[in-house]
């Protein structure tokens, strides 16, 4: 007998989402409502996808089919608290997050900031994932049917904010299980320009089921650079979503930085719509212990002239494992198109797995597009040469394995980013010394 | 005949040569799969193992996950069995093949006569589902090689056959390995004793001519310690409106300090401009380096088919083995390939290699899809892999789909692919110098193939560049 293809969630996740409709207790619009339910609906119709399923090939989530995690409500985290957020900074516009619900007393938004900001229940057309086809990922559905506050940021046309904003979503409980349904909408303006970050990380120890659905448009020319920096704890399962809609001339610089949760799982999808768009993703991974951390990424190509970068990067540990899969995807009108895209994994222990899969999909004669994908550990011969300048060999591994990280920090412009992620990889490797 | 050589840049082998055949009934259930073994007088153990491969069938889905479409093939409507009739009577020797056959052989540029000994190529040639004659059995005989029809390895060498068949590629592989596990009628045998280097390279050729019929061959090749051998297969088969299934097996054995290296020039009839016609090619290859420093190396050139779906592998199961794959893969007109290989390393020290060239044209779909795999005890495995497209007309597909699942941190894994055309700056710069774009054409095409074309044998190779021109002459400019 196969295995299925898909696992029929358990009754607690129905039960929730009817709570959630009683909560609200009709206060939200009746088309929203509608909405709701449809992707519940869908939720369900979907399943819990095994193993079977080609995308979830090598992460296997179907104890989420069974396992509990319960919304709850945030307590208070004083203000004063603020001082002590992670990656946060002085002059940050900053929303703050907790348990999912958006908390005034800890958000900072400077005098005369241009970035508009709304709550997502306000907005006036549909919420649930209006910017293309429903995902196939059943907990994009599943965001969409129970997610509990959410913000739309906006950049008006031709406004270049001069700070950066940075978007908070914190998970505080120590003990029980929760589920937390972050969603966010993010809109730049014709020839806006911004930098945004969004941090998700524990304050307390609990664990979480972190399922985040982030919607980003770019209208003509608008540049973006956006981050996002996952910290959870190693108890936590984060599933992200992000989808990226681009117009011409638009562009795009991401950063994907995964260094928490037992198990990490991030779609990334980037529509190039408009002519000469331009895509650069970068990403950074480093695990270990039993973490686990899976990178989807997916370009579509749908205009002339556009080019998309991909550079990935992990660094694996103990018998932790990741997975890079990553589509290139050429439509049949997208002439002139540019793609490149690279992973590169360094293996530190013999238990440890990387798979990848780079693949590209191609319709057009006239591109050019190139992938690799490399898997190995440090090289004898550069260990050699700075053990031969005196450097000793723990220390020599280390200035290598940040060296190799570095390849794909040093493009972040935001220097206050660059210096937190240097300063989680320290823990990172503070850690691994300790044992070693 | 004459409408086809008035059209000489169609299909070349597309004629259907008039001999008497055999067929068995449309169909397939447990008592077509009795016949074919009663018919071929099999020991038992080879009738179980078709039975047990049947039974196990008959539960399975065909499998749905390649990037290719076709209509679902009705596995009830295709004669399991052809052979042409006089090869009732058995024939002694080559003197007793009909001549038609052999005249379709010799337009097929087959040198099945021993005089054509200088070619250097032992043949075995299989006409629908029978081998109808292999050469140079004697010379190879001295040396103590095996080389013959399946059928014949089944009667003559029965303990070399239970001893081997089915270790490679079990009959419950997959759904397409199990239905040629069950109704296999013919397909080559090659044994080659310890330490013997096999003198001349070994051919088969296998050709389709019955209508409506699946070919189901089975070729196994097996290299004792320290043997060497180099084998070379060639496929054609008639131009017809309908499709035909071709679904085969190979599998490679190599023991300690052996190597096998197979090469195979695909060139069935891949269908008409509007994807009419044509052979789904569904083919299981597979080898296993069982011991220490032995090496298979797999070379394939596919030109034709409708459908191609293979992914020639290899096991690198002993120490310091070595695993290679170069594939050229030319797809025109409507024609759909996903292919290209796995290497599965379990040994230690083991290497693999993986070139592959994919060339789509017209309105075709190109896909390479292949795995490398380093289990947690191959340490020191070392892997390179190169998969380059190029795309001839815009109305086409190239598709690169790798794998890389790595459990080894003392492997060294690349991969690299790039997807270019034939750049019209290219193609300025040839004709300023006096080329005319078909001979400029070919000269980029065997450039980007030349890494694989350097590793077929001679003739071969020579063969592979025409049969490129041939298919691109149509499709470019």
């Amino acid at each position: 007998m196969k295995r299925p293809r898909a696992i029929t969630p358990a009754a607690h996740y129905g039960e929730q989402f009817h709570a959630l409709l009683a909560r609200n207790n009709g206060g939200e619009p009746p088309a929203l409502q509608a909405q709701r339910q449809a992707a519940y609906d869908r939720f369900m119709a979907q399943g819990i996808p095994t193993r079977r399923v080609e995308a979830w090939k090598y992460t296997d989530i179907t104890r989420l089919a069974e396992e509990v995690f319960l919304p709850i409500d945030p307590t208070g985290v004083a203000p004063q608290a603020t001082a002590h957020l992670p990656l946060c900074h002085e002059g940050d516009e900053r929303l703050v997050f907790v348990e999912g619900i958006l908390q005034p007393g800890l958000t900072h938004r400077p005098d005369g900031s241009a970035l508009q900001v709304s709550p997502l229940s306000s907005a006036s057309e549909s919420i649930a994932e209006d910017s293309g086809e429903p995902s196939d990922n059943p907990f994009v559905a599943l965001n969409s049917a129970c997610w509990r506050d959410g913000s739309i940021l906006e950049v008006p046309p031709d406004q270049k904010l001069g700070h950066r904003v940075h978007v908070l979503f914190l998970h505080a409980a120590h003990s029980e299980p929760s589920v937390i349904h972050p969603r966010l909408r993010l809109r730049l303006g014709r020839h806006a320009e911004t930098q945004v970050v969004v941090t998700y990380a524990s304050l307390g120890d609990g664990p979480c089921l972190n399922n985040v659905c982030l919607e980003v448009e770019l209208d003509e020319g608008a540049q973006l650079a956006l981050a996002q920096a996952q910290i959870l704890n190693v108890a936590s399962t984060h599933l992200g979503f992000t989808r990226v809609s681009q117009r011409r001339d638009s562009s795009l610089s991401s950063m994907d930085f995964h260094a928490g949760s037992a198990l990490a799982r991030h779609e990334l999808t980037v529509a190039l719509n408009g002519e000469g768009a331009t895509a650069t993703l970068n990403g950074l991974y480093a695990v270990k212990h039993r973490q686990h951390v899976d990178c989807h990424t997916c370009i579509e190509h749908q205009q002339p002239n556009c080019s998309s970068r991909q550079l990935y990067k992990g660094i694996l540990g103990d018998r932790a494992s990741a997975v890079f899969d990553g589509l290139v995807r050429v439509h049949p009108g997208a002439s002139g198109t540019d793609g490149e895209q690279m992973n590169r994994n360094l293996l530190l222990s013999g238990d440890c797995q990387a798979n990848a899969k780079p693949r590209l999909e191609i319709a057009n004669d006239d591109v050019r597009c190139t992938h690799g994908a490399t898997v190995g550990q440090l090289a004898d011969q550069e260990l050699f040469y700075l053990e031969s300048r005196g450097i000793d060999p723990a220390a020599a591994r280390d200035m290598l394995s940040r060296g190799f990280a570095e390849e794909v920090l040093y493009r972040l412009k935001d220097r206050a980013l660059h210096g937190d992620l240097h300063a989680v990889l320290d823990r990172f490797f503070e850690e691994d010394d300790e044992q070693g | 005949m004459d409408a086809i050589a008035d059209r000489p840049k169609e299909y070349k082998y597309g004629f259907v040569t008039d001999v008497e055949t055999e067929k068995f009934p449309k169909g397939l259930n447990e008592e077509t799969v009795r016949a074919i073994s009663a018919r071929k007088n099999e020991p038992d153990f080879l009738l179980e193992f078709r039975l047990n491969a049947f039974r196990w069938w008959q539960e399975q889905e065909p499998p749905r996950w390649a990037h290719v479409e076709f209509p679902p093939i009705d596995f009830q409507d295709i004669h399991y069995y052809a052979a042409p009739k006089s090869m009732e009577d058995a024939p002694q020797s080559l003197d007793d093949v009909d001549p038609e056959l052999l005249r379709t052989f010799d337009r097929l540029g087959v040198p099945l006569h021993e005089r054509e000994r200088l070619a250097g190529v032992a043949v075995d040639a299989v006409f629908d589902s029978v081998s109808v004659g292999t050469t140079h059995q004697d010379i190879l005989a001295e040396m103590g090689v095996i080389f013959c029809s399946f059928s014949e390895a089944a009667q003559k060498h029965p303990e070399l056959v239970k001893k081997y068949l089915g270790t490679v590629v079990p009959p419950r592989d997959n759904f397409y390995a199990a239905l040629n596990s069950a109704v296999f009628s013919d397909g080559s045998f090659v044994f080659v004793p310890k330490g013997v280097q096999c003198p001349i390279d070994l051919s088969t050729y296998f050709r389709i001519n019955a209508s409506n019929t699946g070919q189901f061959e089975r070729t196994l090749i097996v290299a004792e310690e320290g043997a060497s051998v180099s084998y070379v297969e060639g496929c054609t088969a008639p131009m017809r409106d309908e499709n035909q299934l071709h679904a085969a097996i190979v599998e490679l054995v190599a023991l300690d300090d052996a190597s096998i290296k197979y090469s195979t020039v695909q060139n069935w009839y891949g269908g008409d401009e509007e994807g009419r016609g044509g052979i789904y090619n569904f083919v299981v290859k597979r080898g296993r380096c069982e011991g220490a420093r032995s090496k298979i190396s797999w070379t394939q050139v596919e030109a034709g088919s409708a459908i191609t779906w293979k992914y020639p592998s290899v096991i690198l199961k002993g120490d310091d083995s070595v695993g290679e794959f170069y594939s050229v893969a030319l797809t025109n007109n409507k024609m759909q390939a996903d292919t290209g290989t796995k290497m599965i390393h379990i040994g230690k020290n083991t290497s693999s290699t993986i070139i592959s060239k994919g060339i789509s044209c017209d309105q075709s779909k190109n896909s390479y899809r292949g795995l490398v795999k380093v289990t947690p005890g191959a340490s020191g495995a070392r892997n390179y892999s190169q998969c380059d497209s190029m795309l001839v007309g815009d109305g086409c597909e190239a598709n690169t789909f790798p794998y890389l699942e790595i459990h080894n941190k003392d492997a060294v894994i690349e991969h690299e692919a790039t997807t270019s055309r034939i750049s019209d700056e290219q193609l300025f710069y040839l004709q300023s110098r006096g080329l005319d774009s078909e001979a400029a054409i070919s000269l980029l095409v065997n450039g980007f193939c030349k890494e694989v074309f350097k590793t077929l044998p001679l003739e071969f190779s020579v063969e592979a560049v025409k049969l490129l021109e041939m298919k691109l002459e149509d499709s470019v400019g």
